[in-house]
């Protein structure tokens, strides 16, 4: 059998791990987006106390410092004493609670970008701080926010790769598989898996690009 | 608006789902162990089609039959396999996983099934012998967290020798490495080996080093799960019965079996007698 | 009940750090009645006014609206009786001019859909913006965006309409449609309480013009009388700096 009839035979698995990756994609901006933009609503409209903000920054400054393999790790194997935790679930709280302080600072500066005094004016009206920010800030942060999430979405296609290390059989695990077990072929796997995250990206992008059209208004036009 | 909305709605669907996925993790059958493969390492365990394969696969399944126990696979790196029993996340450690002083004081080791001696491997073309190639500055492969790193470190690098270690994450990639040309030989054990080149890789070996490497299953260290016993029992009644050479020769075929259990060095608590399951056993 | 002020500000202070930028500040607005406020920058005339619907919470004093005392608990739903123009207009950039006068009505007041279309679609009338229900503020101009905030604000049917130097930021030849507007409101009865340099529209428009300094009111009176014979000499000043400039 030469490597491209095994690459047919085993492409179903290779479409297995795709999937696996995606849905831990899907996963962590999910867990990512409400941490982040919870966050960025404590540190912006929250109490001003140190009690308050002082952990949110060391939140962010712990889960942008340290290597996500080492994240990966102490989720997987360190809660392992407080509790049971899949490979699975473990590689979704490392990379979603990262991803959340990064996305933290792309809706900070998406909401910052705001003139201050549509704050004032929907407060003015009678709006609660929770309507001005559901009605008037939101709406116009996230179309702020599209750009840099692209750029987010497309790193975190890549961090995925890494969850083979607490035993998550995603996409590279699987072309791994292939390799081993075919003795080599390490080029042609890694081509193919090459493409398909290509074609994730690819396609993650311009839906991205499409929403952020979709939603551009005067004002608002698309940034290129 | 509207579609913002949606899109709000989608993502707390997102989140709810993965906060379930949270929730199963913990929710598995408390009576199925989980053995813990390094699934890129052949012809101990690796996937083909989807399936896993290989000695230590075969044989776990044999030995698991026989005394009665339910189990499941789970893949994990090979780096991560010793931290994943220590850490309990896996009940049984099942490869080519080579007896050490070291990881015996992290882990309880089974009697050994298998020996292997570790070889340098050469490209074919190469006119490398055993001692040139691991000298003069040379480049030598080997894989993280793997016996042959262990032995080179403590014989080769740590002497007037003048090598270079270079680590991969798979003795494969390594092998791909050196067909590049980016090193020139990778230290591996003679059973992998013989896997590279019955599959037609443009390998050779350059030499043997006589190690007698003893190669066993594994447990938490204390044996927690109380299994110890069972597994040795598996692994004699498994030799006793013939299966075993049958499942050796399978992936590799004419090799020479060596007896179990193998050589038992005296570092190895649990080779002290009695030998749990064993009490005839030991030194 | 014909008695109660619609507006009643009562000993307002307010200070920022060391500085103290109302110092005890009372005045009352009858119902229909336009009060324009003047005096130099830094007098206090804009912080008095965000502070009389708590943007800028007073430290001391009482604010009445109708009677009512504001407080923490009670402000949204105060606010949503108080209209507020602001110098930089504030418009929503993301919502349509529709839109922008409608959201308030719909998520404040909780109003239908029809009936908060039908009284936007009112007020933009009145405003004579009746054909931009469809653009989007950076589609209009200057003069353009506070009519529109000025629609915004009346489609809550305030009680009390507060102006906040409301064509400052205006290019001259624009502020005439916006004094236009709100000369206009005047005449329709609306209770307004007014910070501006325009003294046409004060002479023309305001029954009490109010001139503050330092914190202070220093003096109040009807136009006439204030813009023609002041009592206090730091009221002249003030005019004839405005008289060489204006």
């Amino acid at each position: 059998m030469d490597i491209y009839d095994v690459l047919l035979r085993d492409f179903p698995f290779l479409l297995k791990g795709l999937g696996v990756a995606l849905v831990l994609l899907a996963a962590l901006l999910a867990l990512g987006f409400v941490i982040g933009l919870t966050i960025c609503l404590i540190q912006l409209y929250g109490p001003r106390t140190r009690f308050v903000q002082w952990p949110l920054k060391v939140y962010e400054r712990i889960f942008r410092g340290v290597p996500i393999i080492i994240m990966l790790f102490i989720f997987y194997y360190g809660l392992a004493g407080i509790f049971d935790i899949s490979s699975f679930a473990a590689a979704i709280l490392a990379l979603g609670f990262r991803s959340g302080a990064y996305q933290s600072q792309i809706f900070r500066s998406a909401f910052q970008s705001i003139p201050a005094g549509q704050m004032t004016a929907a407060r003015a009206s009678g709006m609660t701080l929770t309507q001005a920010i559901r009605w008037i800030l939101f709406p116009q942060a996230i179309r702020h926010a599209i750009g840099p999430w692209t750029n987010e979405f497309s790193s975190e296609i890549k961090e995925t790769s890494l969850a083979y290390v607490i035993g998550v059989v995603e996409l590279t695990r699987q072309a791994h598989y292939i390799i081993t077990s075919t003795q080599g072929n390490v080029l042609t796997v890694f081509a193919v898996v090459a493409l398909l995250y290509f074609i994730v990206n690819k396609a993650g992008n311009s839906g991205l690009y499409w929403l952020e059209a979709r939603l551009a208004v005067p004002g608002f036009e698309k940034r290129q | 608006m509207r579609l913002l909305g949606l899109e709000t709605r989608a993502l707390t669907a997102g989140l709810i789902f993965s906060l379930g996925t949270l929730g199963a993790a913990s929710s598995q059958a408390a009576d199925t162990y989980t053995v813990g493969v390094e699934a890129s390492f052949p012809p101990w365990a690796y996937v083909e089609g989807g399936e896993y394969k290989g000695i230590a696969i075969d044989a776990m399944e044999k030995i698991a039959e026989d005394q009665g126990l339910d189990i499941e696979f789970k893949d994990l790196p090979f780096p991560s396999l010793i931290p994943a029993l220590s850490a309990e996340k896996i009940d049984i450690l099942a490869t080519g996983l080579t007896v050490t002083e070291q990881r015996a004081k992290v882990i309880d080791f089974t009697i050994p099934w298998w020996e292997t001696n570790d070889v340098i491997v050469v490209p074919k073309d190469s006119d490398l012998n055993v001692f040139t190639a691991v000298c003069c500055g040379a480049t030598v492969g080997v894989q993280g967290g793997s016996s042959q790193k262990a032995w080179m470190e403590a014989n080769v690098t740590n002497s007037d020798i003048d090598v270079n270690l270079k680590s991969y994450d798979s003795y494969v990639t390594a092998i791909t490495d050196m067909l590049n040309g980016r090193i020139s030989a990778v230290d591996v054990d003679d059973t992998s080996a013989q896997e590279y080149i019955n599959e037609g890789r443009p390998v050779k070996l350059a030499g043997k080093i006589f190690i007698r490497a003893p190669l066993a299953l594994a447990v938490s260290k204390g044996d927690p799960q109380g299994l110890l016993a069972k597994l040795n029992q598996g692994i004699v009644n498994l030799a006793e019965s013939g299966e075993w050479a049958t499942i050796v020769h399978n992936y590799i075929p004419g090799v020479t079996v060596p007896s179990v259990p193998g050589k038992m060095p005296e570092y190895v608590d649990t080779y002290r007698k009695p030998v749990a399951g064993l009490p005839d056993l030991g030194n | 009940m014909a008695d109660v002020p619609v507006l009643r500000v009562d000993d307002i202070h307010k200070r920022y750090g060391d500085n103290e930028v109302l110092k005890g500040i009372s005045l009352t607005l009858e119902r229909g009645a336009t009060k324009v406020l003047i005096g130099p920058s830094g007098s206090g005339k804009s912080t008095l006014l965000r502070c009389i619907n708590h943007l800028n919470k007073p430290d001391r004093g009482t604010i009445e609206l109708d009677g009512q005392r504001i407080t923490d608990a009670n402000i949204d739903r105060m606010r949503a009786q108080i209209g507020f123009v602001f110098q930089d207009f504030n418009l929503f950039s993301h919502l349509t001019v529709l839109d922008n006068v409608r959201i308030c009505q719909l998520k404040v007041k909780r109003l239908s859909h029809e009936e908060a279309t039908r009284r936007a679609h009112e007020e933009l009338e009145r405003v004579g913006l009746g054909d931009k229900a469809g653009a989007y503020p950076a589609e209009l101009s200057g003069g353009q965006q506070q009519r529109v905030s000025i629609a915004r604000a009346l489609a809550m049917d305030p009680m009390l309409m507060l102006f906040d130097e409301p064509t400052s930021a205006l290019d001259p030849e624009l502020t005439g449609e916006v004094v236009k507007v709100m000369q206009q409101l005047a005449d329709d009865g609306m209770t307004m309480l007014v910070v501006s340099h325009e003294m046409g529209f004060a002479r023309q428009a305001a029954d009490e013009i109010i001139f503050m300094e330092g914190g202070y009111i220093i003096e109040q009176g009807p136009p006439d009388v204030l813009f023609s014979t002041p009592a206090q000499e730091r009221t002249r000043a003030f005019l004839n700096v405005i008289a060489e400039h204006g």
